[in-house]
């Protein structure tokens, strides 16, 4: 079909260069990980490292209890909260998807208000601190942005395109709504509950904000800000895990444990990149994904 | 629509309430709440007379800001970061990433550049801000080390603000345009293959190809593109903002934008002029947000929100 010669080798040079350019940071991250602490101290940074250690993840390993703690609660937020709001966005959808609900206009003006215009971090901080009272819980990481407008939309714009006939059948049959949304509409609406998901768990995983705004007790840190602090405080690298039998400040190699927690922490997210890939390029191509 | 006749009574509207009740009482907690605690900006908020016993004060908060050196700095680095992260990363370096996507037949090669151009998006960016470290780590940092190796000087990249805007814009185009590119090389996938096989017939070459058939076809998307972005230009994320620069101070010139600058508000319990900022920038927010929506609903009401 294409005729005329293109420089196609030249092509391939340039994306190639792109590649390397997008993946070599990450993994010259890698491979300090597995540097020895006094190389990187004596030497600075290197692609390559001059004696392989495997120090930074023996300590963390062997040590440390707060940075599974932070993993814990990162996994339960990234999981239970994205399901849960796959249960209010989707309740609330299917409602308003349907024409047989009289006030589904004014609900659905309820909702593109709360996407137009918020009160703004500070009140929204003090709500939830002095009157909700969910300051330095575990509750703050599981309800903190479960109803969100744009995810009802989306989903309202998927249940609306199900063949109406189906869900009228089942209505005749006598099945009650929560009957037909949990096995009419939900099944037929895959694509976007999983995309829907997925989303909630890659914020999830990768948030920090929850606990910088909310939490001071180090045990309810997520995984992200935990390693936030251990990048910019060295302090809290020693307090973590001089508590777990490390003596004095000067064996803990800082900068090997910090990148080691940065690829520790990056791993999950690592390992499902096949399934995110599929489901974000043919979301988008589905253009079920707005920009 | 529904042929069907049937009993609209209470009780038939009833489980369609009961299913979005539990979205609706969510939305009225958190966020109808904090529109109505938005209230502060118009006091002077102190926690132990509560958000309704702190005396008002008008819109003394406002005019401090106003008359302050931070707004302008604040309002300029918001606006340009975010007209930077759209016009560069968004459409420019999206768009070339996306054309030569296109150009590429492998469907093996176009798997593996795909995936790696998507990587850095998903990562957090707590992990970019350690990877760049890598490289700009006044001591051990690969550029410096570099440097001294040709007999320069080290540079403090960070207490040196001048740098910093090149650094931001090149950090998220680095982590989103990939990403962001995928829409554009859906656009190119919806092109009709006749048309290449005529201009073929008519002995267009490559480059002709591309200018005529494909640049045109990405039009309506970077239209969309456009718009949707245009409403949250004041609403920069705090991610980026917040964890690259390390929080240091000498960067503040070129890196404090309204969402750092209200998280720091927060921390100095600010409560009554940072709720006021952010006040600000919700009304700002809300005008943008119509604005844009108006013009999407003149040039494509398909995509309009409401």
């Amino acid at each position: 079909m294409k005729k005329i010669k293109f420089p196609r080798v030249m092509l391939h040079t340039v994306f190639i260069i792109l590649c390397v350019i997008f993946i070599i940071p990450m993994f010259i991250a890698v491979m300090i990980s597995f540097s020895t602490e006094s190389d990187i101290i004596t030497y600075g940074y290197s692609i390559i490292p001059r004696n392989f250690s495997l120090e930074a993840y023996k300590i963390i390993i062997q040590d440390s209890a707060s940075l599974l703690k932070a993993y814990g609660i990162t996994i339960l937020s990234a999981t239970v909260s994205p399901f849960l709001s796959l249960i209010f966005n989707g309740t609330i959808a299917y409602s308003i998807s349907r024409p047989e609900f009289k006030a589904r206009k004014i609900v659905t003006i309820y909702i593109l208000i709360t996407m137009l215009f918020g009160g703004g971090l500070i009140p929204s901080y003090i709500l939830n601190t002095q009157v909700y009272g969910l300051g330095n819980t575990i509750w703050v990481h599981l309800i903190l942005g479960l109803v969100s407008g744009s995810n009802i939309i989306l989903f309202r714009v998927s249940f609306s395109q199900i063949p109406k006939s189906l869900i009228e059948s089942a209505d005749i049959d006598g099945a009650n709504q929560a009957q037909i949304l949990l096995h009419i509409i939900i099944p037929m609406s895959k694509p976007i509950v999983s995309m829907i998901f997925f989303t909630g768990f890659i914020g999830g995983w990768n948030s920090y904000a929850t606990s910088m705004y909310y939490i001071s007790d180090k045990n309810l840190y997520q995984l992200q800000y935990y390693l936030k602090n251990v990048i910019s405080n060295s302090e809290f690298i020693r307090q973590s895990f001089a508590e777990f039998g490390l003596k004095g400040g000067e064996d803990i190699p800082f900068q090997t444990l910090k990148f080691a927690i940065c690829v520790a922490s990056s791993l999950p997210i690592l390992m499902m990149f096949p399934y995110i890939q599929k489901f974000f390029s043919k979301g988008i191509a589905a253009g079920s994904l707005k920009e | 629509m529904s042929s069907l006749k049937k009993k609209s009574g209470f009780l038939r509207q009833l489980p369609y309430w009961l299913l979005a009740l539990p979205a609706i009482i969510y939305l009225l907690m958190f966020n109808y709440a904090p529109m109505f605690g938005a209230i502060i900006a118009f006091k002077d908020y102190k926690v132990r007379d509560g958000i309704f016993g702190s005396e008002w004060v008008g819109l003394r908060n406002f005019k401090y800001f106003f008359s302050s050196v931070d707004a302008p700095r604040i309002l300029r680095n918001t606006v340009l970061y975010n007209l930077a992260f759209i016009f560069i990363t968004k459409i420019l370096v999206a768009a070339i990433f996306a054309l030569m996507m296109y150009e590429i037949n492998s469907k093996l090669a176009a798997k593996v550049y795909q995936t790696s151009m998507l990587i850095p998006h998903f990562m957090s960016y707590v992990v970019i801000s350690a990877v760049l470290m890598i490289f700009l780590n006044p001591t051990s940092g690969m550029f410096n080390v570099i440097r001294q190796q040709f007999g320069l000087e080290g540079i403090m990249w960070y207490s040196e603000p001048k740098y910093w805007p090149f650094i931001i814009v090149f950090v998220n185009t680095w982590k989103d345009a990939g990403f962001a590119s995928l829409y554009l090389y859906s656009s190119l996938l919806a092109i009709d293959s006749s048309l290449f096989e005529a201009a073929d017939l008519d002995g267009a070459g490559k480059l002709r190809k591309i200018w005529h058939i494909s640049v045109p076809a990405l039009i309506p998307m970077i239209c969309i593109i456009i718009i949707n972005s245009l409403g949250s230009i004041m609403s920069s994320g705090i991610d980026l903002f917040l964890t690259v620069p390390l929080e240091s101070t000498a960067l503040i010139p070129t890196t404090d934008v309204i969402a750092t600058y209200t998280y720091r508000g927060l921390k100095s319990s600010n409560y009554s002029y940072t709720s006021a900022v952010g006040l600000f920038q919700g009304v700002v927010g809300l005008i943008l947000v119509l604005t844009s929506n108006g013009i999407i609903r003149k040039v494509n009401p398909e995509n309009a929100m409401f």
